[in-house]
């Protein structure tokens, strides 16, 4: 049951009680209608869907005003963690609770339609994050110039560059202030001045959040930022500890061939 | 602040045949698509734009397009098949303009989440708001249809009814029933994409099956068959406001209200059921 209340209270926190998730693939085919008439015939599954558990019973707590890393290699789990985290994917059992103003930025240019123009797609991305069109349109100025977009916000964002989309994606989703910020291999892309203003902005960001979970490859990047350091293997927590211990380890198990 | 917690087991088994686990559901729904208003605003204004945004006559295509498109239609049917019906660009207004509502709350319905995917997979939205703004984008343009139509065609047949009154209540319950057989439409679609195709058929066969460019006295012996489609009870209300001048029948009241109920029912059952699951078949 997922309930979104407002409440006053002091402090963010992420709860996930034995959550479970069961990951449906459905084969290279597309399921059509086929599919599931030869299904009901035959009362089995036909073609066959192959689930597997990503998590089973995974529990983890993070409070108020910790920086958390999460580590793992490929197809781990720590992008879907991440995505549960930010109610992407509902726990197929379990109990996730997560208390604040939450800003995930998994994929920057998630909430940008590329038939509207850059102002437009502000407003939208805005809304998805909980702001009023008023509230934006007090920040717009500031984000077309952090962005330095001004002379192209009328311009639909299909005729932007890679680089001009990901520096718009980047302003909006740093400018809104969150108690709870979600980090997935965010890098800025863009020219050496850019990537200087992107980088100052991050850090300032991730003062003044209560909370940060990022994932990353860069061990560099986790151990500067992060104090608490999850390692995720398989779907399980592997390791849960200080930045420097977890990630000793996880190079040495990366090291020793299994 | 924003507080949310997702408790992913209880929504299945038993406790889906309790009533309050209903209410607490539309009542967590309510709210949750009031938090995303600013959301749904956007959508509804952001599809009126992009359709009219590179033409020159812009969003008075919304307008336009149904003027010509009845005038063509009135021009056809009653100059070269003789539609012995008065006044017959008043009466095919009346029909045309309300199905052609239903028909994009439908297919637009049905299509919007696979439309959405890209948002969908990458930030958390109720999957309801984009149904919604579907319908919600199809009623502004019936109303702005029927606005600039009531008014030019007041030169083929002026005055006013009283049953106008009614209207706003018939279009209420018109709009439900469209909603929740989108909400459903939107499940087939959205699992099985062979049905999108099956859709369009089915939608160009019930438009024969209302009484839009034809009269039900016309369909001879067979007229009562009309009254088995819920639709025509619908269109009584605005071919009552705008042609007939007569009140609806008890009968268009009950199927009318009981067809919105049983959709919207039908729909939102059908959604809390696939809710969380949609995201895996986009």
């Amino acid at each position: 049951m997922s309930t979104t209340t407002f409440i006053d209270s002091n402090g963010a926190a992420i709860e996930l009680d034995a959550v479970s998730l069961r990951f449906r693939r459905y084969g290279d085919s597309r399921p059509a209608i086929k599919q599931a008439v030869l299904n009901a015939i035959f009362s089995r599954s036909y073609a066959k869907t192959r689930d597997f558990w990503l998590f089973r019973d995974l529990n983890l707590r993070i409070s108020h005003g910790q920086r958390v890393g999460i580590v793992g290699a490929n197809g781990a789990g720590k992008s879907t963690l991440l995505k549960v985290i930010s109610g992407i994917f509902y726990p197929t059992a379990g109990r996730v609770r997560v208390t604040g103003r939450i800003a995930p930025l998994i994929e920057l240019s998630a909430g940008l339609n590329p038939e509207l123009s850059g102002v437009e797609n502000v407003y939208l991305n805005g809304a998805i994050l909980g702001f009023s069109p008023a509230q934006m349109s007090a920040k717009m100025e500031r984000i077309l110039e952090f962005a330095g977009l001004e002379p192209f916000a009328r311009t639909p964002l299909k005729y932007y560059s890679t680089g001009m989309l990901m520096r718009l994606a980047f302003a909006i989703a740093t400018d809104v202030e969150p108690e709870i910020l979600i980090i997935d291999e965010v890098f800025a892309t863009g020219d050496a001045e850019f990537i200087q203003k992107a980088s100052g902005r991050m850090h300032k960001l991730m003062d003044s959040s209560h909370i940060v979970v990022m994932v990353s490859h860069d061990l560099s990047l986790i151990r500067q930022f992060t104090s608490r350091v999850l390692w995720i293997d398989k779907g399980k927590i592997a390791a849960d500890g200080k930045a420097d211990d977890v990630c000793e380890q996880y190079l040495r198990s990366a090291q020793t061939p299994a | 602040m924003l507080e949310r917690t997702t408790i992913g087991i209880e929504l299945v088994g038993w406790r889906r045949l309790s009533p309050a686990f209903w209410v607490s559901a539309i009542a967590q729904d309510l709210r949750l698509v009031y938090s995303f208003r600013h959301v749904l605003g956007i959508l509804v204004a952001n599809q009126l734009k992009v359709r009219y945004q590179r033409s020159a006559l812009g969003f008075l295509w919304t307008l336009i397009n149904p003027i010509l498109m009845l005038s063509v239609l009135a021009l056809f049917m009653s100059q070269v098949l003789r539609m012995e019906i008065r006044d017959y660009a008043v009466y095919l207004f009346s029909g045309l303009v309300p199905w052609q509502f239903f028909a994009a709350a439908i297919s637009n319905g049905s299509m919007s989440l696979i439309a959405s995917e890209n948002l969908i997979r990458k930030v958390s939205v109720p999957k309801v708001i984009f149904p919604l703004a579907e319908s919600l984008v199809a009623a502004v343009n019936m109303a702005f249809a029927i606005l600039a139509l009531a008014i030019l065609l007041q030169f083929v047949r002026p005055g006013v009814n009283v049953q106008l009154a009614l209207l706003p209540v018939g279009l209420a319950m018109y709009w439900l029933f469209a909603f929740g057989l989108a909400l459903t439409t939107m499940t087939l679609v959205t699992y099985f994409r062979d049905c999108e195709h099956i859709l369009q058929v089915l939608l160009q066969a019930l438009y024969f099956c209302c009484p839009i460019l034809y009269m039900p006295r016309q369909v001879g012996r067979f007229a009562f068959l009309l009254d088995f489609n819920p639709i025509t009870h619908f269109m009584a209300f605005s071919q009552a406001a705008f042609y007939y001048g007569q009140w609806p029948t008890a009968q268009n009241w009950m199927i009318a209200a009981g067809g919105a109920a049983a959709s919207m029912l039908l729909g939102y059952s059908v959604y809390k059921t696939y809710e969380h699951d949609y995201i895996y078949r986009l």
